[in-house]
């Protein structure tokens, strides 16, 4: 996994575009996605403590799609690699991609800021 | 652009919710939100949703479902329908689109991509519309006499059998005219086949204008007519009928080949279903035409009932 803070948290071009290359709308949804992010990354934590893999799996994908659809690739593969480790019943190491994705979503949060 | 269509989303995730609502607004369709199945499948009947975009992972019911649902809809416009879906395996389009999806789209999606994929569905609707009205067009041609404007023999039949259904059914009665223009053929023969088609609108005019609302009237073929009464027993067909007989006879158009009368007149048979009786469309119909024929024995310009014979024990 490369150095997260050297990758810039979304592909700007990409992500305008499909925002429709309307910068206040994608700024508002990917304020959106960050305000969301701190409940989500609780309810996998929770979910996590009670074995339920399946509700961390569903709230992951959630993840997943709203980061690509904003082309936040960090966020997004940090989803999908929670994502996939409760989907093959291994929970080991998804509690410390949970915390990096907290901290994705900060560096998503300042992004958005100077948008 | 065209018409607004209504279009439905069914999707959980917010972000990609609102880039879909946000494609199709700019598209100028109306767009109907929902964030799971259930609430899609509300919406889609109580907006007629023309188009729907669903994701494929939904809680309370997937996209899949609701294609299905959709696609078992009876008597419905058709629905175009686009999965939404992160798989791309090549199962899953394939189990999509079985389920009776017209297309389907790979999240994140691309904005292009989608409108175009949208212009494809809204072909297809417009289509489908245009095809609905112009059979609707055609039917009602089918079922309209061309040359005197009111209903033909196969509209007649058609409303016999439904008459005929619900009065039985509901042990209400239902009365029938026969009329026939009387020396038609000589009316013709001397006046030539032109004003033979002017009497036989003028007469098919005075019918429609004479009968009560709710009343129908067809032309049965040649120079003969049919009424259909619901809601009439026999009593009351025979007022209707001599008030036809009347009207067409006052109208006073020319006819020296009908002596003594010197004018267009009908004969008219009326006979009606009484309430409980058990007698089929056909003994209905076959019996006031018989009756319509002892009009024309007793000597024309005139109305008879059929009559039960007397019983013989």
């Amino acid at each position: 996994m490369p150095d997260i803070q050297a990758v810039a948290p979304v592909d700007l071009a990409e992500g305008l575009q499909r925002a429709g290359n309307d910068r206040a709308f994608y700024k508002e949804l990917l304020e959106m996605l960050v305000a969301d992010l701190p409940r989500q990354a609780a309810e996998m934590r929770t979910a996590l403590e009670r074995g339920d893999l399946e509700a961390l799996r569903r709230t992951a994908h959630a993840v997943k799609g709203a980061a690509a659809s904003l082309a936040a690739g960090t966020a997004r593969e940090l989803a999908f690699q929670i994502e996939t480790f409760a989907r093959s019943g291994r929970p080991d190491g998804i509690a410390p991609l949970i915390t990096d994705l907290e901290q994705e979503g900060e560096r998503l949060r300042a992004f958005a800021g100077e948008l | 652009m065209s018409r607004p269509l209504p279009i439905l989303i069914a999707e959980d995730e917010p972000v990609t919710r609102r880039l879909l609502e946000s494609a199709l607004r700019e598209m100028g369709h109306r767009v109907i939100a929902t964030s799971d199945g259930l609430a899609a499948w509300e919406a889609i009947r109580r907006h007629r949703a023309r188009i729907v975009i669903a994701d494929w992972m939904m809680p309370g019911m997937d996209g899949l479902e609701l294609v299905r649902r959709i696609r078992a809809m009876p008597d419905s416009s058709y629905i175009y329908t686009i999965l939404l879906t992160a798989r791309h395996e090549k199962q899953d389009v394939v189990a999509g689109l079985a389920a009776g999806a017209d297309d389907y789209v790979v999240k994140p999606f691309d904005r292009d991509e989608l409108m175009v994929r949208i212009r494809a569905g809204e072909r297809v609707v417009r289509l489908e519309e245009e095809l609905a009205r112009r059979n609707e067009q055609l039917r009602r041609l089918t079922l309209i006499d061309e040359l005197t404007g009111i209903g033909n023999r196969r509209a007649f039949d058609e409303s016999l059998r439904r008459l005929h259904e619900h009065s039985r059914r509901f042990c209400h009665p239902l009365g029938l005219i026969m009329a026939d223009i009387d020396r038609f053929k000589a009316y013709n023969d001397t006046k030539g086949h032109e004003a033979g088609d002017d009497a036989l609108r003028a007469v098919a005019r005075i019918l429609k204008e004479s009968v009560r609302t709710g009343d129908l009237c067809f032309r049965y073929g040649g120079e003969e007519f049919v009424c259909l009464l619901p809601e009439t027993t026999l009593d009351g067909a025979l007022i209707v009928a001599e008030r036809l007989r009347d009207r067409v006879r006052d109208a006073g158009l020319p006819h020296p080949g009908n002596p003594p009368f010197g004018v267009v007149t009908i004969s008219a048979g009326a006979y009606a279903l009484e309430p409980g009786a058990l007698i089929t469309p056909e003994e209905l119909l076959g019996r006031a035409d018989q009756a319509m024929y002892e009009a024309k024995r007793s000597g024309r310009n005139a109305v008879r009932a059929w009559r039960t014979p007397a019983l013989q024990l």
